[in-house]
């Protein structure tokens, strides 16, 4: 079974955002946004993804990628 | 509103366990210095403290009895070491009950009442509460058959009246309900405790 990869620190390089300018903008702690950013989250809400989306000017897609070849270990 | 009650509910509840585990150890500690002390001193023939009114109990009523009458010499050791044997089965009782409890009540008090910890907590207390009444209830059988043996209670009475006495052994099986819905609840816990590392690990 694959992956879901979290492809947040390309996007928020692409349009220079900082995880503090994000945090505010989204309405989350520092700390649950460097998880999510590292891929240590097993769950997002919808709410938080929109926020996200809403203050990178994205896609889930763009944030969000499956990998069929990548294992939970990695 | 519900969270901030059970938090400040767990506080109180904690200071108050704080407390009684101070004063529960105070008391085995006592009934274990005061068992052993009087064991030693029956025991090596200290004449004053063979000396007394013992009383029996028949349910609510207490006999206090005249000196030296229906009683043998062998009760006061026995007194003594049944003081002594339950102050260390309190104080081992309590200091690990208290200690579960605790755990289970210091994360409430941070409104965080699914731990890892509280699921371990709760079976600690089932498997004390089992062995612990048990234990209990195994002692006061050995207490029972020991005043039956050291107390003549039908000399007590006009022999016309009274002509012999039994001794009734019961069994209490509510420490095996109360066991049984601890360890069930500590099952409930170990499921709030998934769902708790689950929403923990949403963003």
């Amino acid at each position: 079974m694959g992956k879901i990869i979290i492809r947040l620190d390309r996007v928020m390089a692409d349009r220079k955002m900082s995880l503090n300018t994000l945090s505010e903008h989204v309405g989350i702690s520092n700390v649950n946004l460097s998880k999510l950013k590292n891929g240590k989250v097993s769950a997002v809400r919808l709410s938080t993804l929109e926020g996200i989306c809403e203050a990178l000017h994205c896609q889930p897609g763009d944030i969000l990628e499956y990998d069929p070849a990548a294992s939970e270990e990695e | 509103m519900e969270h901030t009650r059970m938090i400040r509910t767990a506080q109180v509840l904690d200071k108050l366990a704080k407390v009684l585990s101070v004063i529960f150890l105070v008391v085995s500690v006592l009934m274990v210095v005061l068992g052993g002390a009087c064991a030693l001193i029956v025991g090596t023939g200290g004449a004053n403290l063979g000396q007394g009114t013992p009383e029996i109990a028949f349910g609510p009523l207490s006999l206090e009895l005249a000196d030296g009458a229906a009683v043998s010499s062998a009760y006061y050791t026995t007194i003594s070491v049944a003081i002594l044997v339950g102050g260390l089965f309190v104080l081992v009782v309590s200091r690990v009950g208290f200690r579960a409890i605790r755990s289970i009540l210091e994360p409430m008090t941070v409104g965080r009442p699914f731990e890892e910890r509280c699921s371990r907590a709760l079976k600690t207390l089932a498997l004390l509460t089992l062995v612990g009444g048990a234990c209990a209830q195994v002692g006061t059988w050995i207490m029972t058959y020991l005043m039956s043996l050291q107390i003549d209670v039908v000399s007590l009475f006009a022999p016309e009246a009274v002509t012999g006495v039994t001794v009734h052994f019961t069994f209490g099986v509510n420490f095996l309900l109360f066991a049984a819905i601890l360890y069930l609840l500590s099952f409930v816990f170990r499921y709030g405790e998934v769902l708790q590392r689950e929403s923990d690990e949403t963003v």
